[in-house]
């Protein structure tokens, strides 16, 4: 039985979590892709149009690009423009984060009959897995749509008939479509609650209200069909989904984009979603209610997404735990069962597990997390690079900075690139991870790839993956393009290649210790490697004296044995 | 109904009040087909690739404790770790592999002896299962298979199957301890000797004492609970706890019964607790399972099967189960060394649940119950065809793998062989210190006894400053050199397939005295010494070249002159 809560405690709980959100999405945090997005939603507003082919690259210059989150790049255009930079695209975000970690929280509240402060706890649990999610990419906006989706169809089964009210998720399915393709996964999981409920509703013994049940699968089936129907209204087509799932059939992508990978535990994020996952399955496991259908698929399907992938976790976090909350608490109230009746043995709804818990305990448990988010969060943010570089600048724009670490990117290169280091005609080969900010910061040299991996599937992206390897025959990889000069880094492997090869030369380094990882800090140490066939011995003089580091005593000694530094 | 028929009538999953009752000699022929099935199953996994890192070092051992007659001490096989002390934890296994090599005929025996080691757990996992009345036979048979499927990657001569067939003993023993609540004196007497042979075979038993805490725990706990409202099944659960608690003290007492007593423990909190391997390529089965892959999707298959009959199941859980399940899942997870673990544990807790998962299943979908009553009628008749398919398919593929050979089955073209005959023949002074690649050390720690190795895969002996230097050494940093200048190797062996072989490739300082293959990229390995270029080397380099035409290749000379 809900018993009604105590306003004022709910509200402190719904601040305390919301300011975790924000203290958490301050972390370093970069997205390698934001860069690329901010330039496409600049010339998305200029030519008024959404851009069709790839004209970014040299390597696949000309050739289709879907760019599913098109309406999100010119979001954060006009916000960064608007918002002085990344500190307004930092506001943003934490907004975004924090509604949606609100809606989150409520259900979870309203599925634990009010027992707010273990609701409070669930959704702190939640968090953690989900910050891994805390960029500033469209991913943002696909999880407060599913958040509110889960939120509608969950509230379709608690009260009345607001079946009307769900096709209000048409709308935001045609919004959500041109904000990012996990638009997608929202219809899926309609279809599979609506199917759930039909196999309940038709073929289930011992389902109660089989009529409703009924009812309910037929409606959502039907918004389901309005949903996707309506994710077709974007600039692509059906041209969107064909990408989708280009994306996720593509093995090799899967296998090396480090966030399409699987999550190991032997960090913390991976234990932090394993807690959550085991919760999750306790609830359905001792659940006092039977599962219905719908929701048991539900949590099998996400939870093999994101053990399948990195990326899946924040949806796994907020769907799959609003899912199976309902489930968690009635087992906790059949443990625990709190009463309103003070004569009663069972626990009082004034304790910690009630509706309305004593307000010291409230303020403690608010305050308490929050600190130690904000603690942590500064831990993180004061051993960053980015941090400790700057020291005068406002705190505001010194942590939206630091969150998306411009220094993880090559910015010292790129102004020595700027300022004529190599003719603009000159080719460039660079890596995956930096090819999203030379997009931005170095528009007048194509790049050869960057994170939009689906615009470089097949050879493009095979034949990169290759070189990571390090093959005895990456010459003739490297033929195959031809490229005039390379921009990588010491920790890519790629960087020894053209190191020990005779036909490159090495004129630029941020520091000269190549083996420093201070990457880890969230730096990079840029090169730069010439074709030594492309300029002469002279002409390499010169653009080796506008980086001592290359040309200093100490380098040279103890990088002798390799032929780019001769 | 469903449920207490089951337990009489065998194989019935799905019965409704038409049901039909087999005969005991039908169910009886079923066990004995899905038990034939399950066996050349073992002998099929067994029968596939798989490399044997350890398996040199652990002869070489072997011989050497049958010789000396005593268990060694310290590290002899290197030159970075000479004098290091070892706790060979294993010591039991490697005697009997030396012996069956001696006196089984050397590979084959060694294969024969893993084969029927791997038969032996998955006959003992059916059995035990078949052994509880209320898991049908067909649930028994896909649970024992699942479990042989996690165990797959590791039904390869190693003291881990040995664990493996102590852990279902054990299991068996104690759940029959469970049941009866009460310990039965031959019992008792068989589980002590199992965790004594335990303990000398191989350093994991206490995974089973970890178990039987859970069991403690979870007993403990519905003891407490139901003291209030039954004290008969109070008194049952509060027995059964001590009566858990007494096997895990009596396990972990008999387990120091080895030649190095206490440091057993040692060795194995020292190898779960390295936070370094995990993080490592080289000893994948220390990572994390990974989910693109077909044992990352088998593990995740039994995961969510147990996850499903927890969940639909009618049987009461038991605290301990759960608690016992859970633990062995978050460990499979973590390490996949510790999938056949839970395969074989987690088959055996869950079995139990199982029928009634299943029996729930069909009462509550309606076509489910219409296809349970259609598949009922001929029931024994589809679970002998279908056992007798996938034992032909298991016939043909050991067949395929027999004219194949061991060189398949243990993947001998991995192996240096080639390479250490050659340093043989030409006579390399042992003097020169030998830098290796870590999964072939073992190899040469047998091949080459006169040459100490840098590494080898018992890892545990090289934890610390060798260990790190050679994981640095994998990032391929571009100063590697200073790395070296501790140890100052002068003769190298690795592969073509070692991110390290590059290094030396490309070293002026380093001559590449001999290659065994072209220098190429695909799963074939070439196998490639080089020797530090020196005065004193200098004709040692000239007669090894001379007597190896490959190295003067031309895809050698073009990669060389072209760096």
């Amino acid at each position: 039985m809900d018993t009604k809560p105590n306003r004022l405690s709910l509200g402190i709980l719904m601040l305390g979590i919301v300011l975790v959100v924000v203290a958490l999405s301050c972390s370093p945090n970069p997205s390698t892709d934001l860069y690329w997005q901010l330039r496409t939603g600049r010339e998305i507003l200029q030519r008024h149009a959404a851009p069709h082919v790839d004209t970014y690259s040299w390597t696949r210059h000309g050739s289709p690009w879907i760019a599913h989150e098109w309406l999100a790049c010119v979001v954060f255009w006009l916000v960064y423009k608007a918002g002085h930079g990344f500190a307004g695209l930092l506001v943003f975000k934490a907004i975004l984060l924090a509604i949606t970690v609100a809606i989150f929280h409520f259900s979870i509240t309203r599925s634990s009959g009010y027992k707010l402060v273990p609701a409070y706890l669930l959704t702190l649990c939640a968090s953690y897995p989900l910050s891994i999610g805390f960029q500033a990419r469209p991913q943002i906006f696909t999880y407060l749509f599913v958040t509110i989706t889960a939120f509608a169809v969950l509230s379709l089964r608690n009260a009345g008939d607001t079946r009307k009210r769900l096709w209000g998720l048409v709308p935001l399915y045609i919004l959500w479509a041109n904000l990012h393709s996990g638009v997608y996964l929202g219809v899926f999981l309609l279809f599979v609650w609506s199917v759930g409920d039909l196999i309940d509703g038709y073929f289930g013994r011992n389902t109660v209200s089989r009529e409703e049940v009924k009812k309910q699968g037929v409606t959502l089936l039907c918004i389901t069909a309005a949903c996707f129907l309506g994710t077709l209204i974007n600039p692509y087509g059906v041209l969107e989904i064909a990408n989708l799932l280009q994306t996720v059939l593509n093995q090799n992508a899967m296998n090396a984009v480090s966030e399409w990978t699987s999550p190991t535990l032997h960090g913390a994020g991976g234990i932090n979603f394993a807690v959550i996952a085991g919760f999750c399955v306790i609830g359905m496991i001792y659940a006092r209610n039977r599962a219905r259908t719908a929701d048991f698929i539900i949590v099998a399907v996400l939870l093999h997404f994101a053990l399948y992938s990195l990326r899946n976790i924040p949806v796994f976090a907020l769907v799959g735990v609003m899912t199976a909350a309902p489930y968690l608490f009635s087992w906790m109230t059949d443990l625990l069962p709190v009463s309103t009746d003070s004569d009663s043995q069972s626990i009082s709804h004034r304790s910690i597990l009630g509706s309305n818990p004593r307000m010291a305990i409230v303020f403690i448990g608010a305050s308490g997390f929050l600190c130690i988010s904000i603690m942590s969060t500064s831990v993180n943010l004061m051993t960053n690079l980015d941090w400790l570089a700057r020291s005068t600048e406002p705190v505001l724009q010194r942590v939206s900075e630091t969150n998306v670490q411009i220094s993880s990117n090559p910015v010292q290169a790129v102004a020595s690139l700027n300022s004529g280091l190599v003719p603009d005609s000159w080719k460039m080969y660079n890596g995956y991870g930096s090819g999203g900010f030379l997009i931005w910061a170095l528009p007048g040299h194509p790049v050869s790839i960057d994170g939009r991996a689906d615009v470089y599937f097949g050879e493009a992206l095979d034949d990169y993956l290759t070189l990571n390897q390090w093959p005895y025959n990456w010459k003739q990889i490297v033929a195959k393009q031809n490229p005039d000069f390379v921009l990588t880094a010491p920790n890519q492997r790629q960087a020894r290649l053209y190191m020990s090869s005779a036909d490159w030369a090495l004129v630029y380094v941020d520091t000269p210790d190549l083996d420093n990882p201070f990457w880890t800090m969230g730096g990079y140490n840029a090169m730069i490697f010439v074709r030594r066939s492309d300029v002469s011995k002279a002409k390499l003089a010169v653009m080796r004296q506008r980086c001592p580091a290359v040309l200093s005593k100490d380098f040279l000694t103890v990088y002798k044995w390799y032929p780019a530094v001769r | 109904m469903i449920g207490p028929h089951l337990a009489k009538s065998g194989i019935h999953v799905i019965q409704s009040s038409g049901m039909v009752k087999t005969g005991k000699s039908t169910v009886g022929s079923s066990k004995v087909v899905m038990g034939v099935c399950l066996f050349l199953y073992a002998l099929w996994i067994c029968a596939q690739p798989h490399t044997v890192p350890d398996l040199w070092w652990q002869l070489r051992i072997g011989d050497g404790i049958r010789e000396a007659h005593r268990i060694p001490r310290h590290d002899v096989f290197s030159w970075s770790c000479y004098g290091h002390p070892l706790v060979l934890h294993e010591w039991g296994s490697c005697l009997i592999f030396a012996e069956c090599y001696r006196h089984l005929g050397k590979l084959s025996g060694i294969w024969m002896l893993g084969a029927a080691v791997a038969g032996l757990i998955l006959e003992g996992l059916y059995l035990l299962l078949l052994k509880n009345k209320t898991t049908p036979p067909v649930i028994a048979f896909f649970l024992a298979l699942m479990a042989g499927r996690l165990c797959a990657e590791f039904f390869t001569p190693r003291p881990h199957l040995f664990t493996f067939l102590c852990l279902i003993a054990s299991l068996g023993i104690l759940n029959s301890f469970r049941v009866n609540s009460k310990v039965s004196p031959f019992g008792f007497l068989g589980l002590i000797l199992i965790q004594i042979l335990w303990a000398n075979l191989h350093a994991a038993a206490p995974v089973f004492v970890a178990i039987c805490l859970c069991f403690a725990v979870g007993d403990g706990l519905h003891g407490l609970i139901e003291a209030g409202k039954n004290k008969e099944l109070s008194r049952v659960y509060l027995k059964n706890c001590i009566i858990e608690l007494f096997c895990a003290v009596a396990s972990l007492a008999a387990m120091m019964v080895n030649p190095y007593g206490l440091g057993i423990y040692r060795i194995f909190l020292d190898t779960v607790s390295n936070k370094v391997l995990p993080t490592t390529s080289m000893a994948a089965e220390w990572q994390s399972a990974d989910f693109h892959d077909s044992y990352g999707r088998a593990l995740e298959a039994f995961v969510f099967l147990i996850g499903f009959i927890l969940t639909a199941t009618r049987k009461k859980h038991n605290i301990g189960d759960v608690l016992a399940l859970g633990l062995l899942i978050l460990s499979a997870f973590y390490a996949v060394r510790n999938g056949p673990i839970l395969g074989l544990a987690g088959s055996l807790i869950a079995a139990p649940y199982a029928a009634g998962a299943f029996a729930r299943l069909s009462e509550r979908y309606l076509p489910l119950e219409a296809l349970g009553k259609l598949l009922s009628k001929r029931q024994t008749l589809y679970t002998q065809a279908i056992a007798l398919s996938v034992s032909l398919v298991f016939l043909v593929g050991l067949f395929q793998a027999w004219n194949a050979g061991l060189d398949r089955a243990f993947m001998l073209q991995s192996v240096p062989e080639s390479a250490c005959a050659f340093i043989k023949k030409e006579k390399i002074p042992t003097s020169l210190k030998l830098y290796n690649e870590y999964n072939t050390g073992s190899y040469l720690i047998w091949r080459l006894p006169n040459y100490p190795v840098f590494i080898s895969t018992e890892a545990f002996v090289y934890f610390g400053p060798v260990f790190n230097t050679y994981l640095q050494m994998n990032q391929i940093p571009f100063d590697w050199r200073s790395l070296m200048v501790r140890y100052n190797p002068q003769m190298v062996l690795m592969g073509t397939d070692d991110i390290q072989a590059h290094l030396f490739l490309e070293a002026p300082d380093w001559a590449l005295v001999y290659a065994d293959g072209p220098l190429s990229d695909t799963d074939q390995s070439t196998n490639l010494i080089f020797i530090k270029r020196s005065a004193g080397t200098k004709d040692l380099i000239s007669r090894c070249r001379a007597d190896c035409p490959e190295v003067g290749s031309t895809d050698f000379k073009e990669y060389l002159s072209a760096r």
